[in-house]
């Protein structure tokens, strides 16, 4: 007959492993491997930051806030430490997660983008703060009740109306000042 | 369309052009600010900070998502890890109370054997009185022949010196009378 405390490491073991490769799969998934991080490092780093603390205090309650802290300084040190030793650029931050990438970008139009980069930047900066963050998060993928939750808005209906009214804005003028249709 | 298909055809190029102007951004954010806002927990004295922070940076921004969605499986591990310990805590205290339980047949068991003997001894205790006591008659008797012996010795005593004592003494004051009676 198996030792009770043997049963309970395996376990454990099991549902770390299972944790571990949901971990490693959606640092795939949100390109964070782009960023000279490895997913498989990153999850046995979590998995063993994980063991330490339950081994640390074994009646302690283990929250899923106190998980999710121990992936998030994982991930941070990982990217500050890729950071350090990195030799290349950072990669086209064009891709969405999981996205093909985007064809390769030619001289004129990067010269362009660079113009409209400015501009984009000009603009979101006449923008009221109370719009711009909305806005910002909304160009960096999140969802309305993302937002809503990030920048302390009451609802997603709500975060969903100042984004609208910010992205018109912003659009507009774009146009007034010639960086071209950002709406067609 | 909805707001959403419409706003995604031009949110591509404009998410696009943004994150090409934020990718350089760094912030210095730490673990505790990013789970936080992951989990939507952020300080309201932080939060424009934070968020601000988050917006300007496709790195961070990424690592918020991926712990938004990370959410769920970071309370089934929770929830899976309290019960696995809340189990083996359960059996720990099964085992407990089977060596308790243990220990009391143990001390039942004891306490009948202790009770078994103290009868035993107050038994032997009892016979070894009575041994005695049936047995010291015997001795009486010796003692008693002793005193018999002795008795006899003085009525053997008594019977050797006495009669011829007491006529002498008799004759002697019958001696003395006579000489009284006759002056």
């Amino acid at each position: 007959m198996a030792n009770p405390a043997d049963l309970v490491q395996a376990r454990l073991e099991a549902l770390f492993r299972t944790y571990g490769a949901k971990v490693q799969a959606l640092l795939l998934t949100y390109g964070l491997d782009k960023h000279g991080i490895d997913p498989a490092d990153v999850e046995q780093e979590v998995r063993i930051r994980l063991w330490r603390a339950l081994e640390r205090d074994r009646s302690g309650a283990f929250h899923a806030s106190y998980i999710q802290r121990v992936v998030a300084s994982t991930v941070i040190d990982a990217l500050r430490r890729a950071e350090v030793r990195a030799a290349e650029p950072l990669p086209d931050e064009d891709e969405e997660p999981g996205s093909v990438g985007e064809a390769p970008v030619g001289p004129d139009r990067r010269a362009g983008d660079v113009e409209q980069m400015q501009g984009l930047a000009r603009c979101l900066a006449e923008i009221p703060e109370r719009r711009r963050l909305p806005i910002t998060l909304h160009l960096q993928g999140f969802a309305l009740q993302e937002i809503a939750d990030l920048a302390g808005i009451p609802s997603a209906e709500a975060a969903r109306k100042l984004v609208s009214r910010g992205l018109e804005e912003l659009k507009v003028r774009l146009r007034e000042l010639g960086y071209g249709e950002f709406d067609e | 369309m909805n707001w959403d298909t419409v706003n995604s055809m031009n949110k591509t190029s404009l998410s696009a052009l943004y994150r090409r102007l934020t990718s350089a951004n760094t912030p210095a954010l730490d673990a505790e600010d990013i789970a936080a806002a992951a989990d939507g927990t952020l300080a309201d004295d932080r939060r424009e900070a934070v968020a601000g922070a988050i917006a300007a940076s496709p790195v961070h921004a990424r690592v918020v998502r991926m712990l938004r969605e990370l959410r769920t499986d970071s309370e089934a591990l929770a929830f899976g890890i309290a019960r696995t310990e809340r189990d083996a805590a359960h059996r720990r205290h099964e085992r407990s109370d089977r060596r308790i339980a243990t220990g009391r047949r143990y001390g039942q068991v004891t306490r009948w054997a202790t009770a078994m003997a103290a009868c035993l001894v107050a038994v032997v205790g009892f016979w070894t009185q009575r041994h005695v006591q049936t047995e010291s008659p015997r001795a009486h008797a010796v003692a008693k022949a002793d005193r018999i012996f002795t008795s006899r010795d003085t009525i053997s005593h008594l019977t050797m010196d006495g009669p011829r004592s007491k006529p002498s003494v008799e004759g002697d004051r019958l001696f003395r009378d006579d000489f009284s009676g006759g002056g």
